[in-house]
């Protein structure tokens, strides 16, 4: 199914985005990047594990992936945090109509997840509450 | 090799700023749902009237409910919790009101997917006469009692979500995801 081989695409390029960024943050913030990542990395997990029995082949990580600005310290990093989430929860977004039962409600976990963390992460940059209507 | 993933696979590539992400953030997602809005709304149509209408058996034809009719009365009524709460207890609007806000977006996104862009939209009561009446008088119970009603909501959506036929389940797992998020900020 496309969509979620396009979520898989996703969250290989989330966990990438967290090995770069990562490197910038300290603490708390380092902290919540790598409870995220593993999110991301449990969930690229279960879908390879899932797609890897259809006809389709799973998509692969790529080597590298061109971030859209360049990370060079903590406020950058979590502007990349950010966007990294929102991506994410977009394409799990769309998964949505295209799945039902217990698909159904692990595309809504994911969906879920990612408005959270993004929505903490505009919470470290200083965006309180951080929410947004229709994540 | 280098993917251009990021800059390749649409929203959010170009933002420039944290603000700006959230705002346009809000744009995209609106687009995306006014596209799934734009299909569902003839075969929603029929049951446009039906909150509104106060049972809208005005024509037997227009008398079928649509789906997202439960959707929204949870919405309205979380609204007007919302309403009355930062009426009894002013010291909460700061966190409240943005709250609130997202939920009045999702008024706005469900009476969309519902009814034909003509139809009056449903939405709540402000300043009705109850506002402030029946919140407890301690800023942390009202407080509490805001965020049981929304764990509910989120709980409702979440089932709406995922018995929801496929054009109304992106909208409805916003709508729960949404409300997951409110809960971290009601504390």
């Amino acid at each position: 199914m496309t969509s979620l081989a396009d979520a898989l695409a996703g969250e290989h390029a989330a966990i990438y985005g967290y090995g770069v960024l990562g490197a910038h943050l300290t603490g708390q913030a380092l902290n919540q990047a790598r409870q995220a990542e593993a999110a991301h990395r449990g969930r690229r997990d279960k879908l390879f594990i899932d797609l890897a029995g259809g006809s389709a082949p799973a998509p692969a990580a790529a080597p590298a992936y061109a971030l859209p600005f360049p990370v060079t310290d903590a406020t950058t990093a979590v502007k990349l945090a950010t966007q990294l989430e929102e991506r994410a929860g977009a394409v799990w977004h769309a998964v949505l109509p295209d799945v039902t039962g217990d698909d159904r409600r692990f595309a809504l976990d994911a969906l879920t997840d990612c408005a959270v963390r993004a929505a903490r992460w505009r919470r470290v940059a200083g965006h309180v509450p951080g929410t947004v209507a229709l994540p | 090799m280098v993917s251009a993933y990021y800059d390749a696979a649409g929203a959010g590539a170009k933002r420039s700023a944290g603000g700006d992400a959230m705002t346009r953030n809000g744009r995209t997602r609106r687009a995306v749902l006014g596209t799934v809005v734009g299909g569902a709304t003839l075969a929603a149509a029929a049951g446009c009237g039906w909150l509104g209408g106060g049972g809208g058996s005005d024509a037997g034809a227009r008398s079928k409910p649509s789906p997202l009719a439960p959707a929204l009365a949870a919405t309205l009524t979380l609204i007007d919790l919302y309403t009355a709460t930062m009426a009894g207890q002013p010291s909460l609007t700061g966190k409240l009101d943005p709250l609130l806000a997202d939920h009045r977006a999702h008024v706005t996104a469900l009476n969309a997917a519902m009814a034909p862009a003509s139809a009056a939209p449903t939405g709540p009561a402000t300043g009705s006469p109850s506002a402030g009446a029946g919140v407890p008088p301690d800023p942390a119970e009202a407080l509490a009692a805001v965020r049981a009603a929304e764990q509910a909501a989120r709980d409702s959506a979440v089932r709406d979500c995922l018995a929801a036929q496929p054009r109304y389940a992106s909208l409805l797992g916003s709508i729960a995801a949404c409300r997951s998020c409110h809960l971290e900020v009601l504390v």
